[in-house]
């Protein structure tokens, strides 16, 4: 009987110990239900979009499973971050038991049951609130991904059990941290804890110095690296070396400045300075962990925010660079077994399609051909080769400034296409510059055989023909219009025939039906032609990888947003907690500054002051991040063909402003709990 | 001459939850010449840190006025009562109540960097009164690194470097051992005999004994004062007894 009323005790005290703080448990749990219905929902949405049979969304899971997975992560540092708070918070209450004769073990006990519960509640709560709004989220996703929705409400036992799994082994560790921690404690150094002073904080420069120059190295990369693939490589080193710098920074660096304003007597003592400045060392040298977690949580919403969405509203720009025609036929033939069929396949196509549109209703218009042979070339100085054991035949970081896509264009076809008029000779090349920034040789050794002059090596064509390729943002990219195409490109050279039409007023869902539905007649036909087997045929139509990129890109575009929107919310509890952690602190500072003579404005104009610098200054940072993150998330972009300038640049402003707004919003809210603490 | 006036001084506090009122102060009326060093004396409750806390401008009276020089300052508007402050009273706490994100030299300062004086202007004060309580080795050191006497020297510091017309003491031993509470009780005596007045309100009889003058109080009424006189210390502090048991035994004036 004792035993049981004994653990009513303990469950009762656990009860009331989370009453008595509900302040800082209610944001918590809040969030850890949060965490969990988001885990929940996202991995509902992969185990929905795998059964459903509406087309293969296969990006959309892999890209929904990421998203689980990085929910994992988050949750257990999240939630081991805020936990450490709430015990820290609380190291006082249960010192004060140890000294009325709790021992320890019931202490732990009571911490146990404490996590126990916040536990079990933010789970059932979590799966509940989960399974009640992912139909709402689906819904929005599938907005998104502009898919057709299936309305049935699934229960998924796989992320029921699944939740408790790993959240239970979360809250499981969070609970045995606790009890760790409780056993350590020392309730003598508890109960004289406040008296205790703090050593001042002393400027090192040495450690802001490899702070600073640290993000110099992180922002040089970012503005200087020019080519893409390098930038994917060198971007991991540069998010290392940021997240390290803000550390440094906001840890050594603004201690360090706050003591060389304090060094300035003039500027020091004054009245606007003197106690914020003095209160700001402290103040920085404790949060200042803090403070860069914040800036790096903001950074990195920022960025995912405005590169996923502007992956999402470039994909149009990306899909019209690779499908300049709505449908388009490529042949590939060997150059030197095979013979020329374009002329052949092009009539037979006309033919094809004349029928097919016109048994559909539709019209026909902008025809397009080309005729090309491309391939990756080495070129240094007049040094021009396409042997790939050259150059190890692979891209990287270290050959692609040296790589160069090209493509040969009989003269015939850079006439009929420019509209201009060209006499070569034979042993001549005039060259179109995509992009690229080399200066062009007057001649070049082809494979180490044969010369070639570049007849205009000063002045390059760079208005030539678009070519249907998002090469051109990836690699240096030239065309080499010559009489004939050279005969030492080496075996397996391959001619792309390229055949596009445009369906004239016809909406994306009937362009869609209507090349699904002529698919496959039109290969059928090619292969009824009788044409060896050394061609091939691919029939894409825009429209059919239109579903693709949505599904890939508002995958990518709906997991930032959701991740944005976890980051936030955890930004927003950090916030709080320092907020009420400081109030706690500076509150008997003021007390003492108010008999000592200062006013109450003064008090209110120095916490504002003190508080708006600690607390802007990570996003001012993050703001600066993003802004120089700016050049290589672009490169980046490239990669995906997803340049466009004028809406990356709106994005990422869009994006800052709007979470500027949102951070402004939660300092306010969270400051007025700070007021109530400090007066 | 006249420096403090407090005349009929009521104060009656109405606890929240409760319409009870408790009655700190029931008309306390005393005077303290410039010059002076005054010590007020009374149990825990008797109404004496209500007492100081009102001349202190940090609470209002519910009725009454106290008058330093010519000023009444239970009329002083809220906004100007902070400058008040710090143009006229120093003070000196228990608790020492320096700032722990100051050196002792910039808790010194900070009166006067509020009052908004330069550093220029500042910098030469502070030489003087760190000689004269023996600090001056300690000013660039932290209040955690110094010992109790010398953080409450320091505070004094703090409290004369405005050249306040009165210095408020609260209990300005009752953190120290007993050498640091000798050391500080003849530094009061050194400053109130270099002129300059002196309100301390105060447990022990010992720092009473050190006073000019002491003031009882109880039950929230000035009940007996004592006038050192000619007296010796040590037969001021029997007189002091004297008093307390005849306070607490709850014998008639």
């Amino acid at each position: 009987m004792d035993k049981t009323r004994k653990r009513g005790l303990f469950a009762s005290l656990a009860i009331n110990g989370v009453k008595n703080n509900s302040k800082l448990y209610v944001p918590y749990m809040i969030t850890s239900i949060g965490t969990i219905a988001v885990f929940y929902i996202l991995y509902a949405l992969m185990m929905d979009v795998d059964s459903s049979s509406i087309g293969g969304r296969s990006y959309l899971a892999i890209i929904l499973g990421l998203g689980t997975y990085v929910i994992v992560i988050f949750g257990v540092l999240f939630l081991l971050y805020t936990n450490s708070f709430l015990i820290g918070a609380r190291t006082k209450e249960f010192g004060l038991y140890n000294v009325l004769g709790m021992s320890k073990i019931h202490i732990a006990k009571i911490v146990a049951s404490e996590a126990f519960m916040t536990g079990s509640i933010s789970m059932i709560a979590g799966l509940l609130v989960g399974i009640l709004f992912e139909k709402l989220v689906q819904t929005i996703m599938y907005k998104i991904i502009n898919a057709e929705q299936d309305y049935s409400f699934h229960i998924y036992w796989g992320g029921i059990w699944r939740t408790l799994v790993f959240f239970g082994a979360i809250f499981a560790l969070l609970m045995v941290r606790s009890v760790v921690r409780v056993y350590r404690l020392n309730t003598i150094d508890l109960m004289k804890n406040d008296k205790v002073g703090e050593k001042p904080p002393k400027a090192n420069w040495l450690i802001a110095l490899a702070g600073i120059i640290m993000l110099a190295m992180a922002y040089y990369i970012s503005v200087t690296t020019k080519s893409p693939l390098s930038a994917l490589t060198l971007f991991f080193l540069a998010v290392v070396l940021v997240i390290l710098a803000t550390y440094l920074i906001f840890i050594a660096g603004s201690v360090t400045l706050c003591r060389v304003l304090q060094k300035n007597k003039k500027y020091y003592y004054s009245r606007k300075h003197f106690v914020s400045l003095s209160q700001m060392v402290y103040r920085m040298k404790r949060n200042g962990a803090g403070l860069a977690t914040i800036c790096i949580l903001s950074t990195m919403v920022l960025v995912m925010l405005s590169s996923t969405t502007c992956m999402y509203f470039g994909k149009e720009y990306g899909l019209n660079t690779m499908y300049p025609s709505d449908v388009m036929m490529r042949v590939y033939r060997d150059l030197d077994n095979s013979p020329d069929i374009s002329a052949e396949v092009e009539k037979d196509l006309d033919d094809f399609f004349e029928n097919a549109a016109k048994e559909a209703g539709y019209e026909l218009e902008n025809k397009t051909t080309t005729k090309t042979v491309d391939d990756l070339f080495y070129w240094v100085d007049d040094i021009f080769s396409n042997d790939r054991d050259l150059w190890g035949g692979e891209l990287n970081t270290s050959t692609n400034d040296k790589l160069w896509e090209v493509l040969f264009v009989p003269v015939s076809e850079y006439e009929r296409l420019s509209g201009k008029q060209l006499t070569l000779k034979d042993d001549e090349f005039y060259i179109a510059v995509y992009s690229g920034k080399k200066k062009i040789p007057s001649d070049v050794m082809l494979n180490g055989e044969k010369h070639y002059k570049i007849v205009n090596n000063e002045d390059p064509d760079r208005d030539f023909y678009r070519y249907d390729s998002v090469g051109t943002d990836l690699i240096q990219m030239c065309a080499l219009i010559c009489n004939e195409y050279p005969d030492n490109l080496g075996a397996n050279t391959r001619e792309k025939f390229t055949y596009g039409l445009d369906l004239k007023d016809a909406t994306p869902s009937e362009q869609r039906r209507f090349f699904d539905s002529i698919e496959e007649d039109c290969c059928q036909l090619l292969r009824d032609k009788n044409y060896s087997d050394d061609y091939y045929f691919v029939f894409e139509s825009r429209e059919e990888n239109r579903a693709d990129f949505y599904e890939m890109y508002g995958g990518m575009f709906f997991l930032g947003i959701v991740l944005s929107v976890m980051f936030t919310s955890a930004l927003v509890l950090i916030i709080y907690y320092k907020q009420i952690s400081e109030g706690y602190e500076d509150g008997s500072r003021y007390e003492i500054m108010k008999k000592v003579g200062m006013t109450g404005k003064d008090i209110r104009k120095n916490v504002n002051s003190q508080m708006k610098t600690v607390f802007y200054m990570p996003l001012i940072m993050a703001i600066l991040h993003l802004a120089f993150a700016f050049p290589i998330i672009f490169r980046i972009l490239t990669l995906f063909g997803l340049i466009n300038l004028s809406v990356q640049i709106t994005t990422a402003v869009v994006s800052a402003v709007l979470f500027g707004v949102l951070y402004t919003v939660v300092y306010n809210f969270t400051s007025n709990s700070y007021y109530k603490l400090v007066r | 001459m006249k420096i403090l006036d407090v005349n009929n001084l009521k104060k009656t506090y109405t606890t929240r939850l409760s319409s009870n009122k408790v009655e700190a102060l029931k008309g306390v009326t005393f005077d303290v010449n410039e010059g002076e060093y005054v010590a007020i004396m009374g149990e825990s409750g008797s109404g004496k840190t209500t007492l100081l806390n009102i001349v202190a401008s940090l609470d209002k009276p519910t009725a009454g006025s106290v008058f330093l020089d010519d000023e009444d300052i239970t009329k002083i508007k809220d906004k100007e009562l902070a400058k008040f402050r710090r143009d006229n009273l120093g003070f000196v706490f228990q608790e020492f109540n320096l700032l722990d994100t100051f050196t002792l030299e910039d808790n010194i300062f900070l009166p006067l960097v509020l009052a908004g004086e330069s550093y220029k202007e500042m910098a030469p004060k502070i030489v003087p009164i760190a000689k004269r309580l023996g600090i001056s080795d300690l000013l660039k050191k932290y209040p955690y690194e110094v010992s109790g006497g010398q953080k409450q020297r320091a505070a004094v510091a703090r409290a004369l470097i405005t050249n306040p017309r009165l210095v408020l003491a609260d209990e300005p031993t009752g953190a120290l051992d007993s050498k640091s509470t000798d050391e500080l009780l003849s530094l009061f005596e050194a400053i109130n005999a270099m002129g300059q007045t002196i309100l301390m309100v105060t447990h022990s009889v010992k720092a009473a004994s050190k006073a000019k003058r002491v003031l009882f109080i109880k039950d929230g009424v000035v009940y007996h004062q004592l006038y050192k006189g000619d007296q010796t210390d040590e037969q001021m502090y029997q007189s002091i007894s004297d008093t307390l048991t005849m306070l607490q035994t709850g014998g008639d004036r």
